[in-house]
């Protein structure tokens, strides 16, 4: 790398430092400013409006993204089935679209898992804020979303076991069960050459992508610490969650 | 990615599906698949195991070309 190149690196790097600098004044201020408006709002009647709509759109999500997911799986599945009788020219060109539409099942699935963790609080923190002000909020809500969480939870587990068996088949030297918690490990286990090759380009890019997002969640907590009083606990959460990955990565980089 | 290679021909050869190339050296469909697609460069290890199965040598079924089309040998 030449002198020219590293000037132009440096240049790039201390415009980034005073744009953000800037940016963080503005928003810092920004903030402040309508603190006002969201103090004036209320809550409370925000929570009692959201309270039965969100529990039904928690149903309906988790109805529609499992089925989507169930869907892709079984059509995988057929299409396996039916490269299984086919000449081996055929299954070699065509069996890595039916792997793909497998990982495809599961991330629908483990995305909408993800959402079930924060669905189902917001459930409950709405019927807390308003049973706080002293009105009274049927249970019907909670136990909506309580129900939709386990039984999302249920319908992820068997989705992944699924996949899981019909990867099995698909390479018999896969291993593991999905309901053994030493599962991850395992199934790493029998990844070969390349396989770990695409696992370590992933993590590496998840790595990246995870602190990039902790950064940007920072700024967003930093926020709304100034204008919803919501504490130092998201920032916290985000920092613990940043020193992790950090360590992780770095120690099993080296 | 400069590295090309004949793998499925010599495959082709031997008999096998990618499954059964796989188990001969000790590697998955997956990867198998992958070198054949140009898409993964097999350690050196993998590449001599290759050769050795084929009864070629590495050079027979691996080619390096530059990025300029050349090949390195020529």
């Amino acid at each position: 790398m030449n002198k020219k190149q590293n000037i132009k690196i440096y240049f790039t790097f201390a415009v980034l430092m005073i744009f953000c600098l800037v940016a963080g004044f503005f928003v810092g201020k920004f903030a402040r400013n309508i603190q006002d408006t969201i103090d004036g709002i209320n809550w409370c009647l925000v929570a009692e409006n959201i309270y039965i709509p969100t529990s039904i759109f928690f149903v309906v999500l988790t109805f529609i993204t499992y089925g989507i997911s169930f869907f892709i799986y079984i059509s995988a599945k057929k299409k396996y089935i039916k490269l299984e009788k086919m000449d081996d020219e055929t299954f070699e060109s065509e069996i890595d679209h039916v792997e793909l539409a497998l990982s495809k099942s599961m991330i629908i699935s483990a995305v909408m898992y993800l959402f079930s963790l924060c669905a189902f609080p917001i459930v409950v923190l709405c019927r807390e804020a308003v049973e706080i002000s002293g009105k009274e909020l049927s249970l019907t809500g909670v136990i909506i979303a309580e129900i939709c969480f386990m039984f999302g939870m249920a319908l992820f587990l068997i989705i992944n076991a699924l996949i899981v068996n019909l990867e099995k088949k698909i390479n018999p030297e896969k291993q593991g069960n999905i309901f053994d918690i030493h599962f991850r490990k395992k199934w790493i286990n029998c990844m070969d050459e390349a396989e770990l090759m695409k696992a370590a380009k992933g993590a590496q890019k998840a790595y990246s992508a995870g602190m990039l997002t902790g950064m940007i969640l920072w700024v967003i907590a930093f926020v709304l610490m100034l204008t919803l009083h919501t504490g130092i606990l998201p920032i916290i959460c985000i920092m613990i969650m940043m020193i992790v990955m950090l360590l992780v990565g770095e120690m099993n980089s080296r | 990615m400069p590295l090309y290679n004949h793998l499925k021909e010599f495959r082709a050869k031997l008999g096998v599906n990618q499954q059964e190339m796989g188990a001969l050296v000790g590697t998955s469909r997956q990867t198998i698949s992958q070198i054949e697609r140009g898409d993964y460069s097999p350690s050196v290890t993998l590449a001599l195991k290759i050769a050795s199965t084929c009864g070629v040598k590495v050079e027979d079924i691996f080619e390096y070309i530059s990025d300029e089309g050349d090949s390195k040998d020529e």
